[in-house]
């Protein structure tokens, strides 16, 4: 009962800081509670988001671990998959080529980072050139178009009057958030990023632990990729950019500690939430374009440094 | 010693006989594989051997980099679409001071020397578009404009023309939203904008994922016809959205013509001099400056002509699928 309190108190800065966010915007203009754009913020945050998870799980399990190639992968998977369709591949095997070619590409970085002991920045920055680079041999550039209805609904479609992708989110937010706190592996990522000598020496696999992390990040940029193909309605080699960066800002706004060891699944989509949210808010407050990555830039600063502190505080 | 002059004299006589053009694009994009496609057209037509290349994204640094290869492998002319107008003035004039035409396509750099500026002229296009939008608007209505840049010169020129040409009308532009080039975002946008604007009338998308962009989202909210779309560019994508009606207007540049017409001029300026080229172009003046452009212009298409665009652009060996 006590470990919930606290629980709740961890996450509870960036969730009161997305609440404020939301309550302002919605005084200042109505519109903002419309279905439509509820809707549609709820898909970025699904996108953001599920790249979030990944990232909390890289991140989580230290050794200077972080994922740098998830925007271009996001490109990369969007384009294959549509390449796939447009060769007459039934919409589930397509989906399911991908998911798997995007967790080998996770273990692919999971190898390097504990086998040959690549620096995870390094490897990672090199699979976010060459993703985008492969997604632009693909494509020369030209969106693929022309993908079936059933793919689209992916990206487009309600259940219940809530989007298709936010669904997913919340499948992969709660497996994800269980795996993370309730089961073996989940300790033993914890482990592994808190103090990776100690966790060698309990018997704990650290490479494998590692190694799994990186897959799970791998396999839900793929799975982000499809979904922003089937929103689009085309595989485009263009789109992507900084979301790795976002993602990143996300899990460490939610409190997962860039050292590793600790963070939060819930804490990392409060943090998707609050820069989709600023991405919305920003267009219905009538706030000029030119003002938008200046505004986005100081709220995550903020927000960051204000848990920090907070943290600091409550620990004395 | 004298074979070895021989030789040399041989090598140079060979591989100074084909001549080589060297045209630097923007970024990777179905744009500029039509410039390629026409500078390819051109180098065949013409025996000239090409060279064409694009950054992945647009990097002018990239593009200099390209450039001093061309300058340093002696190429007999260039053709450059400066991602900045003004970094790559230094390069450009030592290429010109080596004896190497330079010349501008899609985008231009006038303080640069360049002989000739091949392209669309980005502040009539506007305007054009901003007329169309008139006309489909009835002189009254919100619009909102969605573009990738509002720092790029082609995006602030089509965006002043378009302003100019609705002022003194009853449209007002409620919203300008720049995505940064990042498709899904200038989805997210359309879709705050189209809320945050109920009474929306139109929509203007400058850069060419912009149109399918609120294509998608106009569709999507069951606002077709309701909210009109003017665009630019004719992306296969954007064919089709006009082909079901949901895009009403999209100003077609001519990238395949600016490829081609950028290899044919300079192929000119190789052989019969560049006064003599110049002197067969269409001669302005700007700023009490004489100086030479060749607009390429754009093709307005729209529902109703859009079967007549197709079997032009196919008679050009550029047939458009979708």
């Amino acid at each position: 009962m006590k470990k919930w309190k606290l629980k709740g108190f961890k996450e509870l800065g960036p969730l009161l800081a997305f609440v404020i966010l939301a309550v302002f915007t919605a005084i200042l203009n109505p519109r903002f509670l419309t279905s439509f754009n509820l809707q549609s913020l709820g898909r970025q945050i699904a996108i953001f988001g599920l790249l979030a998870i990944g990232e909390t799980f890289v991140i989580i399990s230290g050794g200077g671990a972080i994922d740098l190639s998830p925007g271009s992968m996001v490109a990369l998977t969007g384009v294959m998959v549509a390449w796939l369709l447009k060769q007459g591949v039934d919409v589930w095997l397509a989906v399911l080529l991908i998911l798997a070619f995007s967790l080998g590409v996770g273990a692919w970085h999971g190898f390097f980072v504990t086998k040959l002991k690549v620096p995870a920045f390094i490897i990672t920055l090199g699979t976010m050139t060459i993703a985008r680079g492969f997604a632009a041999v693909i494509t020369k550039g030209w969106p693929i178009i022309g993908l079936p209805n059933t793919f689209l609904r992916i990206g487009q479609a309600d259940f219940l009057k809530i989007p298709v992708p936010v669904w997913i989110l919340l499948v992969t937010t709660l497996i994800s958030d269980f795996f993370l706190r309730k089961t073996v592996y989940g300790k033993h990522l914890r482990a592994s990023g808190g103090n990776e000598i100690a966790a060698r020496f309990s018997g704990v696999n650290v490479d494998r632990v590692r190694s799994i992390a990186f897959m799970i990040s791998g396999l839900l940029a793929g799975l982000v990729g499809i979904i922003v193909a089937a929103r689009l309605s085309q595989g485009q080699p263009g789109v992507g950019g900084m979301y790795e960066l976002y993602a990143i800002a996300s899990t460490v706004i939610g409190g997962t500690s860039l050292g590793g060891g600790e963070g939060s699944i819930i804490g990392a989509i409060i943090g998707a939430g609050i820069i989709s949210l600023l991405w919305n808010a920003l267009v219905l407050l009538n706030v000029s374009t030119y003002w938008h990555n200046v505004v986005i830039g100081v709220v995550i600063v903020v927000a960051v440094t204000l848990d920090i502190l907070r943290k600091r505080l409550a620990s004395k | 010693m004298k074979k070895f002059f021989l030789m040399t004299v041989l090598f140079v006589v060979t591989v100074s006989f084909a001549l080589t053009i060297g045209v630097i694009g923007k970024s990777v994009h179905p744009y500029w594989s039509q410039v390629e496609e026409g500078v390819k057209a051109a180098g065949k037509a013409l025996g000239v051997d090409t060279r064409f290349f694009v950054p992945q994204k647009e990097d002018v640094n990239a593009q200099i980099q390209m450039l001093e290869a061309f300058i340093a492998q002696k190429v007999d002319g260039i053709a450059i679409a400066p991602s900045d107008p003004t970094a790559v003035i230094p390069y450009v004039k030592k290429a010109l001071q080596q004896g190497i035409p330079v010349i501008t396509l899609d985008t231009d750099s006038p303080n640069s020397g360049r002989y000739v500026y091949i392209g669309t002229d980005n502040y009539a296009a506007g305007y054009r578009a901003g007329t169309i939008m008139k006309e489909i608007l009835g002189g009254k209505g919100k619009v909102v404009i969605g573009t990738g840049s509002l720092t790029a010169m082609n995006s602030l020129q089509r965006i002043q023309g378009f302003k100019d040409a609705i002022a003194g009308t009853n449209i007002q532009i409620v919203d300008i939203l720049n995505d940064e080039e990042d498709g899904s975002r200038a989805v997210a946008l359309a879709e705050s904008a189209l809320n945050a604007h109920p009474d929306l009338d139109a929509f203007f998308g400058v850069y060419a994922y912009n149109g399918p962009s609120q294509a998608l989202v106009v569709k999507n909210a069951k606002k077709v016809g309701k909210v009109k779309i003017v665009c630019f560019d004719t992306t296969p994508d954007i064919l089709g959205y006009v082909k079901e009606g949901v895009i009403q207007a999209t100003m077609g540049q001519r990238p395949y013509m600016m490829g081609y017409l950028s290899v044919t001029v300079l192929y000119l300026m190789k052989k019969i001099g560049v006064q003599n080229t110049l002197a067969l172009l269409p001669k302005v003046t700007v700023d009490g400056k004489e100086d030479y452009i060749i607009d390429t212009g754009v093709d307005v298409v729209t529902p109703q002509n859009l079967n007549d665009y197709l079997k032009e652009m196919e008679r050009l060996g550029i047939p458009i699928r979708f």
